[in-house]
């Protein structure tokens, strides 16, 4: 039990960047999460997550280089790291033995 | 692929502030990304909201994750060491609560912080536009302007052509050094009804140095600006948009630009109008021999990576000292300089108006703030035991003046909200009348937006506005005398009491509103007086329109021009006559109804000594030249002598109206009159008054219609000036013919606003209507002010003498005594206060307007006197029946 575990919106970033594999940025990610969530997304919730999750050593992000096209702006991409891997799946587990024994539909309160 | 215009620069400015360095540039990209594809899909205007939505949360989040990294240790210890007390969000909520609960205090007070605060950012942001714009390019801080600076003129001298080509080829601390000369030409396309655009002649090199690439095509190439190359243009978004359809096809079609054909190059995005607002580029194409010769032009440049502003300057100097030293008479009183590009400080910097005007949005603050702070001691003084108890129980006297901050930083920050969006409000409608309803040129770095300087400063002063607010009655309340009140409050009595300052702002409050009574209703007065003098001239029936001719300057000596020009009016006048419904033309340097210069005049009579005329303008009298129709189609009858007529033109004569007739005194036919020496200038010339007409009824002063002097004069000496066409029936309906008309004419003939002399008045007399009303608000606000000190000072004085009122009621005091002893302050400091104000009218009025007689203000002071009275009792009626509701055996239980 050493790291605090993810929360749920650092969960959605993870898990976005991990299905996005190529060309990971800020804006696929924005719209990947909401694509899946079927909700609207801050991007500005996204890049601080982002950000925090690189302080933890998480994710890795990195300058590409600058594209005619965004003005001469790179781009900054991520990539999720081991340890961020291991924190999803962490996480994983314990939302998983939760719900164990419990009907996914969820039966009314008694 | 057609990009949509650029995010708002407020929010893109915000954006690249509030986000660290290292995600600057990667945010900023991506989120034009975003936005690009929002305002395709969901159109500009949501996608700029949306920006806006997004800058504000970066904001917010960017500057919470700092606060969390810098509480976490480091600053945050280092504050809790100081044992400064901590703010915390339950003194907001406090301070919301507060202002739910004082619904009155939160309103006038609110309202007035909220008008002070629109009036300084209102202020702040002209003078943030005006002396330091900023242009929305990439470095556009590096973009700068070159020029010779007169000394003499107070100017810079603009025909620099021949130094454009001496800086291009000397500077190295510049680049893209360019030149544009600016103009307005009637844009012709078929089945377009034509209209004058401004236009802008370039070297090449400016499309480069704003980096601004096309929407469409391409920009002008220096093969363009070579001799003999085939005509090019390119076009604003603006006109492209509006004139041409937004036709994607434009690019290799032919329009006209006055006499000139080009071929449509290329299309720039909106928002672009470099140099200043314009919407066509040509190439430029002139050079010259020698300095001082060519066209005037607007020299710019770019800063080269890594060269300062300073750097730049010395170069600049020096190159000017070796031209000096080669032509000095040329150059003795030009002073070589580098601005950025949009600067308009002169080289003597910030004019004394700024400070001036910057000094007194702080001294409206400070007035506005002083009554509120009244307000907010009356507010505390009732909630004076509520702190004792809290002292009591062990709260410093640190938080508890940090608490009643917060609760005035609440009340200053929602003011502030308020004032920002009045004062946006203001701009915007200031911007839709300027360029939408009278399509006044606006340069393209200015927009109806506040800079983001100015939301700073709105910040301070919310800030400043929150410590002279609460600060005061902060300490007032944590005072030494606290301990003490906290045994007279269980009495049913207060500790606090409204010593001499609050008393002294009371009184100033209630005397400056009795000043500015007066001269707010006289201003009302002249402006509705004016207003509906004019209003009731027949101007129905004439239709208005100025009229300018490429290529004729000012003074214009060369007489191809002038009989060029002279053809044009001839025909254009015989055109307008053709027309169904018009049955007279003239041609005026003004019209009824315009404004018209002012001069001095002087007059002789016969060998008499000359003397000064004293016109009921300002000492002057206001000057005309017209042609020889003019009097007979607006239905000015002569009175006296004869009106213009051919012989007239080039010879020394005049025609007076009435007014200025009575005031030359006896019988004006005759007399010599002419414009005496201005500022080291020779008097003009002597002309004989032949005529008198009778007062057009336009231009009211106290002393009736101002006093006209007129000139005939030729139409190439009028333009640019103004036609008036009588029209019978419906002047309008003849409105859009004009420019088709103007234009079959001679393509050199460029119309503007055509109107309807009613429409023409309307518009003149706008700014000052809604000044006056501002002038009006600002008043009744002050009024409110008055009312508001001295409620709650009666509601504190009832506060504070619950007791005393009981046991008066006890003895069997009757309701006047008790009120008489109970409100006698507040009588006495609303008497004061009447009686300071009328003597500060009386000595203003002395001041100003030294001929006034006393009894000329008896009657405005009386009224004003009994006006705030009135009010004054009003103010002390809900106080005053509160008091006599007092039950004796409640008040002498303590209760109050």
């Amino acid at each position: 039990m050493g790291q605090k575990p993810l929360g749920e919106f650092e969960q959605m970033v993870l898990l976005a960047i991990l299905r996005l594999e190529t060309e990971v940025y800020g804006v696929p990610i924005t719209e990947e999460i909401e694509r899946c969530t079927g909700r609207s997304v801050s991007p500005a919730a996204v890049y601080v997550t982002l950000r925090r999750l690189e302080k933890k050593g998480l994710v890795h992000s990195w300058l590409g280089d600058a594209l005619p096209e965004r003005g001469g702006k790179p781009r900054r991409y991520a990539r999720v790291q081991p340890e961020g891997l291991k924190a999803l799946r962490e996480s994983r587990r314990m939302m998983d033995a939760l719900w164990q024994g419990l009907d996914p539909a969820l039966p009314e309160p008694k | 692929m057609i990009r949509p215009e650029r995010p708002p620069r407020f929010a893109r400015a915000l954006l690249e502030r509030a986000l660290p360095a290292e995600l600057r540039e990667p945010v900023t990209a991506d989120l034009d990304e975003i936005y690009g594809r929002r305002a395709l899909r969901r159109g500009v205007a949501r996608a700029r909201w949306w920006y806006r939505a997004q800058a504000l949360s970066f904001a917010f989040r960017f500057l919470w994750e700092r606060l969390r990294e810098r509480t976490d240790g480091g600053i945050g210890e280092r504050w809790r060491m100081m044992k400064v007390p901590a703010i915390s969000a339950l003194d907001f909520k406090l301070g919301i609560r507060m202002l739910r609960r004082y619904p009155g205090l939160s309103l006038i007070g609110g309202m007035a912080l909220s008008v002070a605060i629109a009036i300084g950012v209102l202020t702040f942001e002209v003078v943030v536009q005006e002396l330091s714009p900023s242009l929305p390019f990439e470095d556009g801080d590096r973009i700068v302007r070159i020029e010779n600076w007169d000394r003499q003129a107070g100017g810079p001298e603009p025909h620099a052509l021949y130094d454009l080509q001496v800086w291009q080829d000397g500077l190295r601390s510049l680049e893209q050094i360019g030149a544009a000369r600016s103009m307005e030409r009637n844009l012709i396309f078929p089945e377009v009804p034509p209209r004058p655009i401004p236009v802008a002649e370039v070297t090449p090199s400016a499309f480069a140095l704003t980096r601004v690439p096309p929407l469409l095509g391409r920009t002008l190439l220096e093969a363009d600006a070579q001799p003999g190359a085939p005509e090019v243009v390119v076009i604003g978004h603006e006109v492209w948009q509006r004139e041409l359809d937004g036709d994607p096809g434009m690019i290799g079609r032919t329009v006209q630009l006055g006499e000139t054909r080009a071929t449509v190059v290329g299309i720039m995005p909106e928002g672009f109008g470099f140099p200043r607002f314009q919407q066509a580029w040509l190439p430029l194409r002139e050079t010259v021999d020698e300095p001082g010769e060519g066209p005037p032009v607007v020299v710019f440049a770019r800063l080269v990576p890594g060269a300062t502003l300073e750097r730049a300057r010395a170069e600049v100097a020096g190159v000017g000292q070796r031209l000096a030293a080669a032509d000095p008479a040329f150059r003795e009183h030009l002073q070589p300089r580098v601005v950025p590009f949009a600067s308009a400080v002169g080289p003597n910097g910030l004019p004394i108006v700024v400070y001036v005007m910057l000094v007194g949005v702080f001294l409206v603050l400070l007035a506005v703030s002083a009554n509120v702070a009244t307000l907010m001691f009356a507010r505390t003084a009732l909630r004076e035991s509520e702190i004792v108890v809290r002292n009591a129980l062990g709260a410093t006297r640190g938080r508890v003046i940090v608490q009643l901050l917060v609760e005035s930083l609440v009340l200053a920050g929602a003011a502030t909200l308020a004032g920002m969006l009045i004062a946006w409000g203001i701009l915007r409608f200031l911007w839709y009348q300027a360029v939408v309803v009278r399509q006044v040129p606006w340069p393209f770095w200015r927009d109806a937006d506040l800079e983001p300087a100015t939301v700073l400063w709105a910040a301070g002063l919310a800030l400043i506005g929150a410590v002279l607010v609460g600060l005061l009655p902060a300490l007032k309340a944590t005072g030494a005398k606290v301990q003490s009140g906290l045994a007279q409050s269980t009495a049913g009595a207060s500790g606090l009491r409204f010593g001499g300052v609050w008393s002294f702002v009371i009184i100033a409050q209630v005397a400056l509103t009795v000043l500015c009574l007066p001269i707010a209703m006289g201003a009302s007065r002249e402006t509705f007086r004016d207003h509906r003098v004019r209003s009731a001239f027949a101007s129905q029936g004439f239709l208005t329109f100025e009229v300018q001719f490429d290529g004729l300057r000012e003074g214009e000596q060369d007489e191809a021009p002038r009989d060029r020009l002279e053809r044009a009016h001839q025909e254009l006048e015989r055109r307008l006559l053709a027309e169904p419904g018009v049955d007279a033309v003239t041609l005026g340097s003004g019209l009824p109804g315009t404004n018209h210069p002012l001069r001095r005049l002087e007059a002789q009579r016969g060998d008499d000594e000359p003397f000064m005329v004293q016109g009921n303008t300002e000492g002057r009298v206001r000057m005309s030249r017209v042609t020889s129709g003019f009097f007979d189609v607006f239905g000015l009858p002569l009175v006296a002598g004869r009106g213009f007529d051919q012989a007239d033109l080039g010879a020394s004569t005049v025609v007076v109206n009435e007014s200025l007739a009575r005031n030359l005194g006896g019988n004006p036919l005759g007399t010599h009159v002419r414009y005496p020496a201005e500022e080291g200038e020779e008097p003009g010339p002597w002309h004989e008054v032949v005529g008198v007409v009778t007062n057009a009824g336009m231009e009211p002063t106290d002393g009736g219609e101002a006093d006209f002097i007129y000139h005939a004069a030729a139409p190439f000496e009028l333009y640019p000036g103004y036609i008036a066409a009588r029209v019978r029936g419906a002047a309008d309906g003849l409105a859009p013919r004009v420019s088709s008309i103007a234009l079959d004419v001679d393509p050199a003939l460029r119309v503007y606003d055509v109107l309807t002399l009613d429409e023409v008045v309307r518009r003149r007399d706008l700014p000052t209507l809604v000044t006056t009303v501002g002038a009006n608000v600002v008043v009744a606000m002050a009024i409110m002010l008055s009312a508001a000190g001295l409620f709650a000072l009666m509601v504190v004085a009832v506060e504070r003498r619950t007791r005393e009122i009981g046991i008066r009621l006890a003895l069997g005091a009757g309701s006047q005594g008790v009120i008489r002893a109970v409100f006698a302050r507040a009588a006495a400091q609303l008497g004061a206060g009447i009686v300071l104000g009328n003597l500060l009218v009386v000595g203003v009025f002395r001041l100003l307007a030294g001929g006034l007689q006393l009894s000329d203000l008896v009657l405005p002071m009386m009224g004003v006197s009994i006006l705030m009275t009135v009010v004054g009792v009003a103010a002390c009626t809900v106080p005053a029946l509160r008091a006599l509701r007092v039950q004796p055996t409640e008040a002498l239980k303590g209760v109050g």
